[in-house]
């Protein structure tokens, strides 16, 4: 029983495939601090299928792991069309924690 | 008592070959990291040569979107993400060395403008291993010798361990197979021996006994024999 538990976590393991299945494919994003001291993100989403509802998720943790700041912005807000492939958006917000509180931040896309 | 010391022996054993796969993992696992590393480190140089390009020129009147365009131009922003064939950093952070020296922002960096290892923000331990790899980069402008800022990546190693893990799956599992098989042929050669030598000592103690009681019957018959020509 153990031996046979052991070999289909070993299988499991083969098939694994990414669990975050809502996320888009996305370019890195660049932080730069602006000019009234807070974060700025700025980037380009290139659009890699037929997706129209894009919207950039970030959250940001203190050195404790807990979460100081979440935000889901609309990166299409401003166009009613749809996105076509290889469409470029450039997007760009600020986020209002003092930037030394935060220790680890997540950013990603989802297209709902 | 005997089942239960065999299964210990048994568990034993598993946890054995399991803990000689962990190894070949982490092994593995450290190759990956650390190609991983000094992949990072390339990418961050090259944005930092970027950045120190694009500062030299735009000190005064920066904006972010230009930077972008900059890259763009030079890169190509679509470059930067597929730069990463496994996991690849979501942010590039930029920070300017008067917004680390005024600690409006936590770099991770020392005096020196380098990553300091001992830093809270460099670090993420889950998972019993540090599962963040920050890799920081000063820039400079104008050829001066105090960087002017410094590029920041970080690269999460989760994905990293979990397609390690995958990618040898198979060679894992034929591992603990032919190890499991090892073992049993192992056991069969030792318990083949056993037996042989635990028989003729049960043959021998019974035989002893037989022949303790034969001796027994054949003195009788012996001195039954003596009586019987004494008599006639």
């Amino acid at each position: 029983m153990f031996r046979i538990s052991i070999i289909v976590f070993l299988f499991f393991l083969i098939n694994i495939k990414d669990v975050e299945a809502g996320k888009l494919y996305a370019a890195t994003a660049f932080e730069t601090i602006n000019a009234n001291g807070k974060i700025e993100f700025s980037g380009i989403y290139s659009n890699q299928g037929i997706e129209s509802n894009i919207f950039l998720k970030f959250i940001a943790k203190d050195k404790y792991g807990e979460i100081i700041e979440a935000a889901k912005i609309p990166i299409n807000s401003n166009s009613t069309k749809i996105l076509g492939r290889k469409d470029k958006i450039y997007y760009n917000f600020v986020i209002n924690s003092k930037p030394s509180d935060i220790y680890s931040k997540e950013l990603y896309f989802t297209s709902e | 008592m005997y089942l239960f010391k065999r299964f210990l022996v048994i568990l034993a054993l598993q946890l054995v070959i399991l803990s000689f796969i962990s190894t070949i993992f982490v092994f593995n696992f450290n190759l990956e990291r650390e190609a991983l590393k000094k992949q990072s480190k390339q990418f961050t140089e090259l944005i930092a040569k970027q950045a120190g390009s694009f500062y030299s020129k735009n000190k005064k009147n920066f904006n972010p979107k230009d930077f972008l365009v900059f890259i763009d131009k030079s890169i190509g922003i679509d470059e930067l993400a597929s730069s990463f064939a496994i996991t690849r950093p979501n942010i590039i952070s930029i920070y300017l060395a008067e917004d680390i020296n005024s600690g409006l922002v936590k770099a991770g960096v020392d005096q020196n403008y380098q990553k300091d290892d001992k830093a809270d923000i460099n670090r993420n331990t889950k998972f019993f291993f540090n599962n963040k790899y920050v890799a920081i980069k000063p820039f400079y402008i104008n050829n001066q010798d105090k960087p002017y800022g410094i590029v920041r990546v970080e690269i999460d190693n989760i994905p990293l361990f979990f397609r390690t893990l995958s990618t040898n799956a198979v060679f894992y599992l034929l591992l603990f197979l032919i190890l499991n098989n090892q073992a049993f042929l192992f056991y069969l050669w030792t318990k083949k021996k056993k037996p042989a030598g635990s028989d003729l000592e049960y043959i021998k103690e019974s035989s002893i006994g037989s022949i303790k009681i034969m001796q027994k019957i054949l003195n009788q018959i012996i001195d039954d024999h003596d009586k019987d020509k004494r008599n006639k």
